[in-house]
């Protein structure tokens, strides 16, 4: 087990990386934790716009105005409202709008001439502004109605809150549910984070043993080649089950889902057969590649890319069809889609979408493995031409 | 350069590594114009020494003096006037040879013509000119081993260090390098040469020393330093049978000071006496005794290092 | 001798070809990637665009609703897009996500897909329905000023002049964009593939100040016994390095301008930026390679290491946390490069002035330039006690 034991030897001085994406990955999921729960919801739920105000006129209606949209909208504390502090945070999405009350507004709007005056700096034309416009219009027009119909300001208030109260009946479509659960936020993450750990840590391990003056000392010895592979799969193996736990673990503890249930023990499933794809992608890319520099380039270009065109950072209905379809040229799609599927694993639904996802990952390991194979048999024969 | 003639003077030096005493109040004098070789096993502070002299390594105690001045990192003056092949080759892999060359030599001429010339008569000098566009991957061994030479010696240097420049050589590029060496003295320079291999520092040094544990254990000329011993003659014979008695006997013969009885092979070392081989042979005559192949030696530096340290020079 | 150096270095970094290679195709194939996915995200998930709609009405006679229904998709910049059909259609639109949801006019009622704020939007539309048929019932109810109010109508019942209500109605506020610059949120990931790329830089430092150091390599030893200074070396390499990394830098700019990414028109302080973003790259590089003590191995990790946490620390990966490091702890975006960098794209498409800006690239180059003579200094010592 000379070369079993070699392999960790080696490992351990890209350990640090390796705990540095898993780390990231913690970070991650923390802030996600910490941001609110997105389980998923089968009802619907009113859209609130954050926003921010600021009152400059101070009259009886501006604050009724205020109070009606702290009530119905999210009012966002702690935004600066110099120019620098509203274009950062709006930039951002940090709030959707940003309302000025003028100087006057309540007179005017006493004298029925206050079209136009309150100041919405927004994006332009975006959804949320057109919503949040759309409210603060209807507030707006309905309280006028109630003046004009002779209230004062504090009655035309109140009769227009009771009617604003009336909504339209919404009903969410059979079988709809939108928001992901915390235990998908994690999966699905991994789909990156597992890719970036393996060619990090395996993959220059497996260089090592690639170099030709080592290689040759290996073959040379009494040690038969068939050996020297099965001990290094067993040390990906090996790596690969100990990650693996140390993310079950980490589900469990961040996220304290139940991972011994049906919808658990699936996810599990599926991050060990991409496990496999993340192994046997960074045994192909220690073929391609000598140089540890370029190998850190190479795997972000593979994790961060793959992540962005699966719909791992991206939600996939925001890619056009042309992504989707190079996307289910690429494993993390796979993974992505049966991450997705069990989420939304009811105990009714087929798991025969799910096993079809797992077992196109596993081709994919296949492929890997098998073009690895094929640069290593193309590169060695070049060697002993030369 | 300097009134004293002597090119380096290293008065009681002392580096330790840690725990290891690498230097241990080492002295040493180089003559101008001399080829100077340190002689001594792996580990015995041959390259340490030169890494101090060239002021590379900090160092506990002693003197340095190069050109009778004091050797400091900014002695850049001094550093003009020395050239260094070390040992690992210090090449560029994304750069022509001629181009290496060129780069190294710049570091020590600024004018661009006469930096062409001294490029071009080192060329011939290691005889790499016809691989001047080839890149250091391409070279073999040999050549490359050439091309670090060359990269060290460009800017025609009054002071030499050749830190085992023949490791990893085959023999004829090892011979055309020792000539190289010789020739480089020739024509001026002063030279400081380090090996463990006994017969390049016989073959061209003009001062041996010896070093072992970071001390210099014995100096002078090859000759000097065999004469520094009492073995005059060894002789080797492939014999076979001889029990104690008759080794006891040979150890009485006059001149013999030690034997040796190992494996079929007797060895028989003299200290003196001008006949040992003929008495050798009446005494085998005598007993009966058949052998085979008989080999003499004079004393090699090897006896040398083995009658001073108690040790073989090589393992 | 320092030119000679300089164009000596810029022929061994041009020589090595597959490292060349991978520095400029890194940021060029992520940011490609990037681009692929967020190609039309932002104007499909946040801009608006008038929301496709199935009304289904069984009761084909006169309905207010469906008079305002009809005003509301009328004209070129309408907010909705009404599609009239069958219950069956409308259930099979919905889930095909032809529609985003169906309003039943008879009932007054909107089935949507899930909770978005287009679903608001229609369920605002639908409500305000609702709520002036309340409101007028109301006034009617107290038969205050109703007359005045609506004149000329002969009460709530008549549909159609509700309707001309609602659509009478006025508005309240005027729009403004807070910047001229593109509020496309998705360029962050952009700006921190620049900030990542320039911080890789450092890779091509660390081996610079290996070929340094007498104790690391040989051609170090070859460096330190010649009669020049570590000074000129340092200069000299450093600056080759800098050109090499800033035109890779201005190449990758120049490809992300060209798929369609918009940073925005000011091309000169961009430039400026993506050269001291180089020049902090290799000025990490250059004082983690003056640790002789660490193998060559552990300092690529090591920068490697620094790089992705500042990158995913200015918004690589996951959009947003830059900006609640800026709330809650701004420090960390002060001196994190990765951040500087980044936000100095942001500052150059958001701020109408050059404050920010000039405080990033003022900080960067302070923080570079400290880091380069930290590292100097622990390379000067020209003996080393074991090499």
């Amino acid at each position: 087990m000379q070369v079993f034991k070699s392999f960790f030897k080696v490992l351990r001085k890209y350990i640090g990386q390796m705990i540095m994406y898993v780390g990231i990955l913690c970070g991650v999921m923390i802030v996600f934790i910490n941001v609110g729960n997105t389980d998923p919801q089968n009802y619907y739920k009113d859209k609130t716009i954050k926003y921010a105000v600021s009152d400059e006129d101070s009259s009886e209606m501006s604050r009724k105005l205020m109070a009606y949209l702290s009530d119905t909208q999210q009012l966002v504390d702690g935004v600066d409202m110099d120019e620098r502090g509203i274009q950062d945070a709006l930039y951002n999405r940090a709030v959707d709008c940003v309302i000025r009350i003028p100087d006057g507004f309540g007179d005017a709007w006493a004298n029925d001439t206050a079209d136009g005056l309150l100041e919405i700096t927004t994006i332009p034309g975006s959804q949320a502004s057109m919503l949040f416009e759309a409210r603060l219009d209807s507030y707006m027009n309905m309280v006028s109605l109630y003046k004009r119909a002779g209230d004062d300001v504090n009655d035309a208030d109140k009769r227009a809150r009771t009617a604003l109260e009336q909504k339209a009946e919404v009903d969410m479509a059979e079988g709809k549910t939108s928001g992901h659960s915390m235990l998908y936020n994690f999966y699905n993450y991994l789909g990156w984070v597992m890719i970036c750990v393996m060619i990090i840590g395996v993959a220059p391990v497996l260089q090592v043993y690639n170099r030709k003056k080592l290689r040759a000392r290996i073959e040379c010895s009494s040690y038969r080649f068939f050996r020297l592979n099965r001990e290094l799969v067993l040390g990906m193996m090996f790596t690969g089950c100990v990650l693996s736990v140390v993310f079950i673990a980490l589900s469990r503890i961040l996220i304290k889902y139940d991972i011994t249930s049906a919808r658990g023990g699936m996810f599990i499933l599926n991050m060990l057969v991409y496990a496999c794809v993340a192994l046997s992608l960074a045994f192909l890319v220690s073929k391609l590649t000598q140089s540890e520099q370029i190998l850190s380039m190479c795997a972000n270009v593979i994790s961060l890319g793959m992540a962005f065109l699966c719909g791992i950072f991206v939600p996939r209905e925001f890619l056009s069809d042309t992504v989707m379809a190079i996307a289910h040229f690429l494993p993390a799609y796979w993974y992505a889609n049966a991450t997705d599927a069990i989420d939304n694993f009811t105990s009714g639904s087929s798991v025969t979408g799910i096993f079809v996802s797992m077992g196109v990952q596993v081709l994919f390991a296949v492929l890997f493995i098998l073009v690895g194979v094929i640069v290593d048999r193309y590169k060695t024969a070049g060697k002993a031409m030369a | 350069m300097s009134n004293s003639g002597n090119a380096i003077e290293v008065t009681n030096l002392v580096k330790r590594y840690k725990d290891l005493l690498a230097l241990d109040h080492f002295s040493l004098t180089v003559k101008e114009g001399e080829i100077l070789g340190l002689l001594g096993p792996n580990g015995s502070g041959k390259t340490t020494t030169i890494n101090c002299i060239l002021s590379l390594l900090t160092f506990d105690k002693g003197d340095i003096k190069v050109f009778g001045k004091e050797m400091k990192p900014d002695s850049y003056d001094i550093k003009r006037e020395i050239g260094v092949v070390m040992q690992d080759v210090a090449v560029f892999d994304e750069l022509t040879v001629y181009e290496n060359i060129d780069y190294f030599c710049g570091l020590y001429i600024k004018d661009k013509e006469k930096r062409r010339k001294c490029v071009e008569e080192t060329m011939d000098f290691v005889d790499i000119a016809d691989y001047r566009k080839f890149m250091p991957k391409k070279l073999s061994g040999g050549l490359l081993r050439r091309l670090n030479i060359a990269c060290g010696i460009a800017h025609k240097p009054k002071l030499i260090f050749f830190d085992e420049p023949t490791v990893a050589v085959d023999p004829q590029s090892r011979n055309r390098i020792l000539e190289g060496i010789k020739r480089l003295n020739e024509e001026g320079a002063t030279i400081v040469y380090t090996s463990h291999y006994m017969e390049e520092v016989e073959q061209i040094c003009d001062r041996i020393v010896i070093m072992d544990k970071g001390k210099s254990v014995a100096v002078g000329t090859k000759d000097e330093l065999k004469k520094m011993i009492k073995n005059t003659e060894t002789i080797k014979v492939e014999v076979f049978g001889l029990n104690d008695e008759q080794m006891s006997e040979l150890r009485s013969q006059p001149h013999v000071y030690e034997n040796e009885y190992n494996g079929g092979m007797l060895t028989l070392r003299y200290s003196g006496g001008r006949h040992n081989l003929v008495r050798l042979m009446e005494f085998f005559k005598e007993h009966d005794i058949s052998f085979g192949r008989v080999v003499t030696e004079l004393p090699t530096l090897n006896d040398v290092f083995l009658e001073i340290t108690g040790k073989e020079l090589r393992d | 001798m320092f030119i000679r150096d300089f164009l000596y270095t810029i022929k061994i970094l041009m020589r090595a070809k597959v490292s060349l290679f991978w520095t400029l195709v890194f940021p060029i194939l992520l940011a490609t990637f990037m681009y692929m996915a967020f190609g039309n995200i932002y104007e499909q998930d946040e801009m608006f665009s008038n929301i496709k709609v199935a009304v289904v009405t069984e009761d084909e006679s006169a309905n207010g609703l469906n008079y305002m229904l009809d005003a509301l998709s009328d004209g070129d910049d309408a907010l909705l897009s009404v599609t009239r059909m069958s219950e069956s259609d409308a259930e099979k639109s919905l889930a095909d996500e032809e529609v985003e949801g169906i309003i039943y006019t008879d009932d007054v009622k909107l089935t949507v897909a899930e909770s978005s704020v287009n679903a608001s939007i229609l369920e605002t539309v639908l409500s305000e329905y609702k709520q002036y048929e309340h409101a007028l019932k109301d006034i009617y109810k107290d038969g205050i000023g109703l007359q005045q109010y609506m004149s000329g109508t002969s009460g709530v019942d008549d549909m159609s002049n509700l309707v001309e209500k609602i659509s009478e109605q006025r508005s309240y506020y005027t729009e403004k964009a807070s910047t001229e610059g593109s509020q496309n949120v998705y360029n962050n990931y952009f700006y921190a593939i620049f900030a990542m790329s320039c911080l890789f830089a450092s890779l091509s430092s660390i081996e610079m100040m290996s070929n340094l150091q007498a104790n690391v390599s040989a051609t170090g030893k070859r460096k330190n016994v010649s009669p020049q200074r570590k000074m000129t070396f340092v200069l000299a390499e450093f600056a080759a390095l800098l050109l090499i990394h800033f035109v890779v830098e201005v190449i990758s700019f120049i490809y992300m301008s060209c798929i369609g990414v918009d940073f925005g028109d000011r091309v000169w302080e961009i430039l400026l930026t993506l050269f001291v973003g180089c020049f902090i790259g290799l000025a990490i590089g250059v004082i983690v390679g003056a640790i002789s003590k660490l193998a060559e191995g552990t300092k690529i990790g090591i920068v490697i290491g620094i790089s992705m946490v500042m990158s995913i620390l200015s918004d690589l990966c996951i959009n947003g946390i830059k900006y609640e490091i800026q709330q809650h702890v701004p420090i960390i975006n002060k001196l994190n490069p990765a951040a500087l960098i980044s936000d100095s794209f942001y500052a150059l498409n958001v701020y109408s002035d050059h404050q920010v800006f000039t405080e990033n690239i003022v900080i960067m180059t302070i923080e570079a330039v400290v880091l380069i003579a930290v590292g100097i200094l622990m390379v000067r010592r020209n003996r080393y006690a074991s090499v």
